[in-house]
């Protein structure tokens, strides 16, 4: 674990469990838990600046695996997005863009995707597009899982906190079949910065474009470079060939 | 209004649109707002909106009443060509097995298939009482294929509605069809607007066919930015107890029912006060509901900007969230004649009493 004080410094730590007997084992519940960073008395921890209400994270080592197609490290949900986002600003820094693109990064998704809210409200996009890491469902041999590293970017269809536009969706899947890109279908059960984005003011045409990781919400989470291409790709396609009759066409598809 | 449009009853129930799909229903909506509304707008994701225009000054009303009905969509097709569904909106798996489906594909062609289900010889007892999980269930297209049913241009993600046609029962008083949830809400806002044909009236009266309240309730969100009316009225369906499986008093035939409050709203009480006077000068029969769980569009249009003063209409339905819903023709044209005759008397000075009942 790290933690980290009010003036940025950051130290590290470990849960402390009473003795792992797996037989008596039970999970604990996190507000029970205790990090232990090495300080012997309340006095020394004072001395550290640390203070009620500093963060804690879990903290993971970045490292590209075995073959060099994939990356472990914590967090790539959601910061991958945010590395993406830079990338497709410098993809597109020299390039005419029909539309005024807004790429950010937003704030409190994990306590109930608050920052969506003002974020919209700040930009009142036309269009969205969202960059959000989804969990693999790969390990157990389904065959209708969703969620599958390597097959490319996610073309979903559902999620609990937005009903895709469909025509934008597809316009999504017609980009990856023209540009050879992978894109696999996916559907999920929870809730991403969509749900607002597509539902304040007086909506608007949202696009989830993501891929998938698995061991999310761990600090040894899984991405492939090529689920990351393939999105960096699509997404770029898309924007470039954004223009206000494209975008109209999408806000009028169930009228 | 004593006629019941039952050509128009029949158009919206038997249209095909579930959350996020609605075209089909707004393009018969659209037909109604073109005889009897002024102008129509529309928001970002779908909903319709009707405008009588009264007085420039005149209060704003909304009326709500949502397009999508639930249904499914395609969520696997297997290799043998069978289709899985993931539910959109609540459904009961009991409804289901043994059903006729329509799938609609992004051409608009219509694909019918029937909901698969187990015979009951060699079942055990335990697997004859369990509920089988809508998300479990698939459809049968009577394909050998993938392919053959690639070929008949389904995708996943495509719609997924019941295939089932409107028809009035024994008692004509009693209507059957599927959607009426919430299609019968939108069937009263187009009827206030034909009642207010030919009449001047200070209010300027936005008839909203909102879509996806059954993931959320979000078009009402969108409308209600759109409009940012002055009273809002929602309509939508509430459940019948009047059947041998269920105890209550709500019953069909009954007539205005006036929800005073639900999971998600407190009727404003300004407003249910001066409609139930309303209904009581018209000589109508008034009920009242209140149901501690849901939500109507109310839920989220009262909340919008400063607050909206709100009240849900309810029509009693059987057998809600099924293939099959019935209802009457006296509940809905009650409700029709209550509203128009609200939306005919209301001015600025109605509104500041209604909204000074609670100052």
């Amino acid at each position: 674990m790290m933690v980290k004080n009010n003036d940025g410094k950051e130290f590290k730590g470990t849960i402390i469990t009473a003795d792992s007997d797996e037989e008596n084992s039970k999970v604990i519940k996190a507000n029970e838990m205790l990090v232990d960073i090495g300080a012997t008395s309340k006095e020394e921890v004072n001395e550290l600046g640390i203070k009620f209400g500093d963060s804690i994270v879990v903290d993971g080592q970045f490292e590209v695996l075995a073959k060099g197609q994939r990356i472990l490290s914590k967090a790539w949900d959601n910061r991958y997005s945010c590395v993406l986002g830079i990338e497709l600003l410098e993809a597109l820094k020299d390039i005419k863009l029909d539309v005024d693109l807004y790429v950010g990064c937003i704030v409190q998704n994990k306590v109930d995707l608050r920052g969506s809210e003002p974020a919209t409200n700040l930009i009142k996009p036309d269009l969205a597009i969202v960059m959000d890491c989804f969990q693999a469902n790969d390990i157990d041999g389904v065959k209708e899982a969703v969620g599958k590293l390597g097959e490319g970017v996610l073309a979903n269809f559902y999620d609990k906190s937005m009903m895709p536009n469909r025509t934008l969706l597809r316009y999504l899947v017609d980009i990856c079949k023209s540009n050879h890109i992978k894109y696999q279908y996916y559907y999920s059960m929870k809730e991403n910065d969509a749900k607002w984005i597509h539902k304040k003011i007086i909506g608007c045409p949202t696009l989830m474009a993501c891929i998938c990781a698995r061991n999310i919400n761990t600090n040894s989470s899984i991405i492939d470079i090529n689920d990351y291409m393939a999105a960096k790709k699509a997404i770029i396609q898309v924007v470039k060939s954004l223009d206000s009759e494209k975008i109209d066409k999408f806000k009028a598809e169930n009228r | 209004m004593e006629n019941v449009d039952l050509q128009m009853l029949k158009e919206l129930s038997e249209a095909d649109g579930i959350s996020g799909c609605e075209k089909e229903v707004s393009r018969v909506v659209k037909k109604y707002f073109k005889k009897y509304a002024d102008e129509i707008l529309y928001d970002n994701l779908g909903s319709i909106i009707g405008l009588k225009k009264g007085k420039e000054n005149g209060p704003k009303i909304m009326i709500s009443g949502h397009m999508d009905e639930v249904g499914f969509i395609v969520r696997d097709i297997d290799d043998n060509g069978y289709i899985k569904l993931l539910p959109i909106g609540r459904w009961w798996g009991h409804d289901l097995p043994s059903q006729e489906m329509v799938i609609t594909t992004s051409t608009g062609a219509k694909i019918y298939g029937v909901v698969g289900t187990r015979p009951p010889h060699g079942m055990t007892r335990a697997e004859e009482e369990k509920v089988i999980n809508p998300i479990d269930l698939f459809i049968d297209l009577g394909v050998k294929t993938k392919e053959e049913v690639q070929n008949l241009g389904i995708q996943v993600g495509d719609m997924i509605t019941p295939n089932v046609k409107f028809s009035v029962m024994n008692n004509p008083e009693y209507l059957m069809g599927k959607a009426w949830d919430d299609r019968i809400g939108v069937a009263v806002g187009i009827d206030v607007l034909k009642e207010l044909q030919g009449i001047d009236h200070d209010a300027n009266i936005y008839v909203a066919a909102t879509v996806q309240e059954e993931v959320g309730i979000r078009g009402a969100r969108t409308a209600a930015h759109l409009i940012n009316p002055d009273i809002a009225f929602a309509l939508d369906v509430t459940g019948a107890k009047d059947t041998p499986f269920d105890k209550g008093e709500t019953k069909l035939g009954g007539g205005v029912i006036i929800s005073v409050l639900d999971g998600m709203t407190l009727g404003n009480k300004g407003l249910l006060n001066k409609f139930e006077k309303i209904c009581e000068g018209l000589g109508l029969d008034i009920n009242y509901n209140s149901i501690p769980e849901g939500g109507t569009d109310a839920g989220n249009i009262h909340k919008t900007f400063c607050g909206i003063v709100t009240m849900t209409l309810s029509i009693p339905t059987r057998y809600m969230h099924s293939p099959r819903l019935v209802i009457s023709r006296k509940d809905y044209i009650q409700t029709v004649k209550a509203l128009a005759e609200f939306c005919k008397g209301m001015n600025i000075e109605l509104l500041k009493d209604i909204k000074g009942a609670n100052r």
